[in-house]
């Protein structure tokens, strides 16, 4: 297969994924004393925490790329989560790697990327311990993880953390329009926005539902967004907090019945929800307080579908308090 | 400076004298004593030190030093033996360790007479079987033939993995095992010992700067060296001004407490502000600007202000109950809003639910609560401190009288358990009843903030402290008035917040 058509097929996620510490975006502060250590060397052992898409795995291998050229493939040792990584692989695997002799120039050192660090058993983490301390003169550790709390205490002393954000809607939208002019992409803005939208601040599902949006309809406006995405529509979702915020009942559940009857789970429906009336500009009736009040309800009906009650009467229920909320 | 920049700060940096050690005199002095008396005393039997403490405290930097000092031999526990000609890799079960430990070990550089064991790490068994490991270290403790140090790390969250459960108090006594235990490293170490590593440096970081890693680094040095390592790689490490620090939980923190200012001050959109053009004059400060009679549009968005920072729900909420009583302006506002934050605290109890459940709904609705009631609240003088929550003080406190408590030997791990008032937090001597009695029938007044020391002092002042049984006569009652009038007076300012909040109740005007 030439590299062109294999290109074609890549997912835009690793099609698009920068391979440079300057092409990253968000989290500049971070970014930035990474690209200075890539020049100077000598990084140390360092935790990258954050919510998912937004650039930790990416910007250790970037930092990678950039401190070791074209070693990468020698002096990096990658595992995964779905790579198995008991105690046994602490000990033999990493341990033959970190034992394996690279040359490299002064200052650089060998780099094993552990990836979703924080689903490794605490015995594992334990073991890699001594690991990290023993070979530090020509290895060094970099653990991407959600959260940084799974990581036992002895491994979090012997690392720098740097903690990764959300990125910002406007982040999001430049790379996403980026993408989607070098993919000569057909879009609108209101496509864009239903993109940002569903993303919430992860890249990689931005790229991924405008890939997706892309491949099944080639045009990317808002309802083709939402039809991929299969998310509730918010414009309906408006409309019925429009019907509670003028109390009718009937007009409201309505909508909150269809989309039930279109087959949305009641996670999904109320998850949608939530958003909307945090995020999006609501009609002017409706108050700061009653706003905070929605929410309120919102997360009490979220509270018991997560607790099992996934039935249609919640729904019902929660359009009734909706109606109901008065300041 | 002159260095490789090869390894990592927290080796390079090493302390490799007694001076350089910044670690509290009488620790060292007791480690020392140890060390010395492990070699002193030859009657067959060795000692074995069991020594705990958080991360990052020193406790193995310490060992190395004080041995280089006198002369002894550190043999180091690596679990990977080799064994006959043949390397061996790590078993999960206790044979290497307790082979380790029987074994006469021969010296390495010749000379030194004096060796000593060194164990960092235990196998994994030893955590799943806390019974059998004990057991069999028992016996293999009789047979040693060099002294044995245990290193280990005791501040671990996860109970599996905490030495605690190993070393119990009763197990130690048994078997003569010593224990000394270090502590988080004090402030004025934390700073001396950056300053010193910073001077090592090829640029020193400024004082600022070094200042907020000292304080970010919760008294873990090695954290603090790693630190360091971060923020001074690069020839320009100081081009930027200010002590904003690109560790990134640094800034963090200052993108935490400008979120909270924000959210307390609840800044709307003012449409009195003239607009500023070129033309406009500089408006004098005799004359402020009038603040809009009603709520307009808030400046920040709640949302946006929410994901200012990595903050976590709970944590925001506990700020923001700290501080709020200062930004409201009326008692019926304030219940609001407290009874807002009690809702999300119990919306967020249920930890099987939590997994699943989106957290941003309690920051969401604390938030918009407190922003919504601070319309026209009271704001006070400029550059308000934020107050950390009281709570994680009084945590801290519970779980340091606990591990001391546990240690006693009347205690113990058995009849803990039924010590779970709040007072742990001051019980200070626990073998004095008498003492307990004082500190749990205290008066009001006197708040648990002001720490262990502080309370004992008032309450020696109370003559409180002073009455030990029957043989010491009551002083006069008169006098003893006076002093608590006294100090009521001062505390007045202190638990206004306290009175507030417990007397929220009784105006419902829901």
């Amino acid at each position: 297969m030439s590299k062109a058509t294999k290109n074609e097929l890549a997912p835009w996620v690793e099609k698009y994924r920068p391979q440079i510490l300057s092409d990253i975006v968000g989290n500049e502060n971070i970014v930035d004393r990474l690209k200075v250590i890539a020049k100077e060397g000598n990084v140390p052992n360092v935790i990258l925490s954050g919510p998912p898409g937004c650039g930790k795995t990416t910007s250790v291998w970037a930092l990678a790329r950039e401190l070791l050229g074209d070693k990468v493939k020698d002096a990096v040792l990658e595992l995964n989560a779905s790579d198995e990584r008991g105690i046994d692989v602490v000990r033999n695997r990493i341990k033959t790697f970190a034992q394996t002799k690279v040359t490299l120039p002064e200052g650089r050192h060998k780099i094993i990327i552990l990836d979703e660090a924080d689903s490794m058993t605490e015995g594992a983490q334990q073991a890699l311990r001594r690991t990290m301390e023993l070979y530090s003169k020509t290895t060094r550790f970099a653990l991407a993880c959600n959260q940084s709390e799974k990581i036992i205490e002895p491994i979090q002393s012997r690392c720098a953390l740097l903690r990764y954000t959300k990125l910002t809607p406007v982040e999001l939208l430049l790379r996403v329009k980026e993408v989607a002019q070098a993919e000569k992409v057909n879009y609108d803005d209101g496509g864009l926005e239903a993109i940002l939208f569903t993303a919430q601040g992860d890249m990689r599902q931005a790229l991924n539902n405008l890939q997706a949006t892309v491949n099944a309809y080639e045009l990317v406006n808002k309802e083709n967004v939402l039809k991929v995405c299969d998310e509730p529509h918010p414009d309906l979702m408006i409309k019925m907090l429009m019907y509670c915020t003028e109390k009718k009942f009937f007009e409201a559940s309505k909508i909150i019945h269809e989309f039930h009857r279109l087959g949305y789970s009641p996670d999904d429906i109320v998850s949608t929800l939530f958003r909307v009336v945090k995020t999006i500009e609501l009609s002017k009736k409706v108050t700061e307080q009653l706003r905070m009040e929605y929410i309120k309800q919102i997360a009490d009906c979220h509270m018991r579908i997560v607790q099992g009650l996934t039935s249609k009467l919640q729904l019902s229920r929660l359009v009734a308090d909706l109606c109901r909320v008065s300041i | 400076m002159d260095y490789v920049e090869n390894d990592l700060l927290t080796n390079e940096f090493a302390p490799k004298r007694r001076d350089e050690l910044q670690i509290h005199n009488k620790k060292l002095k007791d480690l020392s004593n140890w060390l010395k008396n492990a070699f002193c005393d030859n009657n067959g039997s060795y000692g074995v030190l069991y020594l705990a403490g958080p991360t990052g405290s020193g406790k193995s930097t310490s060992v190395e030093v004080l041995c280089r000092e006198q002369g002894i031999e550190l043999i180091d526990y690596s679990p990977e033996l080799l064994h006959d000609d043949c390397l061996e890799f790590e078993k999960p079960d206790t044979s290497q360790l307790i082979r380790f430990l029987i074994r006469r070990h021969g010296s390495l550089n010749g000379g030194s007479r004096k060796k000593l064991l060194f164990i960092c790490e235990l196998p994994d068994q030893a955590y799943n079987d806390p019974e059998l490991f004990r057991e069999e270290l028992c016996d293999t403790l009789k047979h040693i033939r060099h002294p044995v140090i245990f290193c280990l790390t005791n501040n671990v969250s996860c109970w599996n993995l905490n030495p605690d459960k190993l070393f119990t108090a009763d197990y130690m006594m048994k078997n003569y095992i010593d224990s000394i235990s270090f502590n988080p490293v004090a402030d004025t170490f934390m700073k001396k010992a950056l300053s010193r590593a910073s001077q090592l440096l090829r640029t020193p970081l400024s004082e600022a700067k070094l200042h907020s890693i000292g304080e970010h680094a919760n008294g873990d040095l090695r954290i603090a060296m790693n630190m360091l390592q971060m923020n001074s790689v690069g020839p320009d490490a100081n081009r930027k001004t200010g002590n904003r620090i690109v560790f990134a939980s640094k800034a963090n923190r200052e993108d935490a407490m400008h979120m909270i200012g924000r959210i307390l001050y609840a800044k709307r959109v003012n449409p009195n502000v003239p607009k500023i053009n070129r033309f406009t004059q500089k408006r004098r400060k005799s004359a402020p600007v009038p603040e809009p009679t009603e709520r307009t549009d808030l400046e920040y968005d709640p949302t946006e202000i929410i994901t200012m920072s990595s903050m976590s729900t709970e944590k925001l909420n506990e700020f923001l109950f700290e501080n709020e009583h200062v930004f409201c302006s009326d008692i019926s506002k304030y219940r609001h809003v407290v009874d807002t934050i009690s809702y999300c605290d119990a919306l967020t109890s249920d930890w099987s639910a939590m997994r699943s459940f989106p957290d941003e709904y309690s920051a969401q609705i604390t938030v918009r609560s407190v922003m919504w009631h601070n319309f026209k609240g009271s704001r006070p003088g400029t550059m308000y401190p934020i107050a950390r929550p009281a709570i994680k003080n009084l945590e801290r406190l519970i779980t340091m009288t606990k591990n001391e408590m546990k240690r006693l030997p009347m205690i113990g791990e058995k009849h803990f358990s039924s010590l779970t008032a709040t007072y742990k937090s001051i019980i200070q001597n626990i073998i004095d009843p008498q003492r307990i009695e004082f500190f749990l029938s205290r008066p009001m007044d006197v708040s648990w903030k002001k720490g262990k020391d502080k309370i004992e002092d008032e309450l020696e002042k109370l003559c409180r402290l002073s009455y030990r049984g029957r043989k010491n006569p009551r002083k006069p009652e008169t006098n003893k008035r006076f002093v608590q009038k006294k100090k009521v007076d001062e505390e007045v300012e202190e638990e206004k917040f306290t009175i507030e909040e417990s007397s929220d109740d009784s105006f419902d005007d829901m």
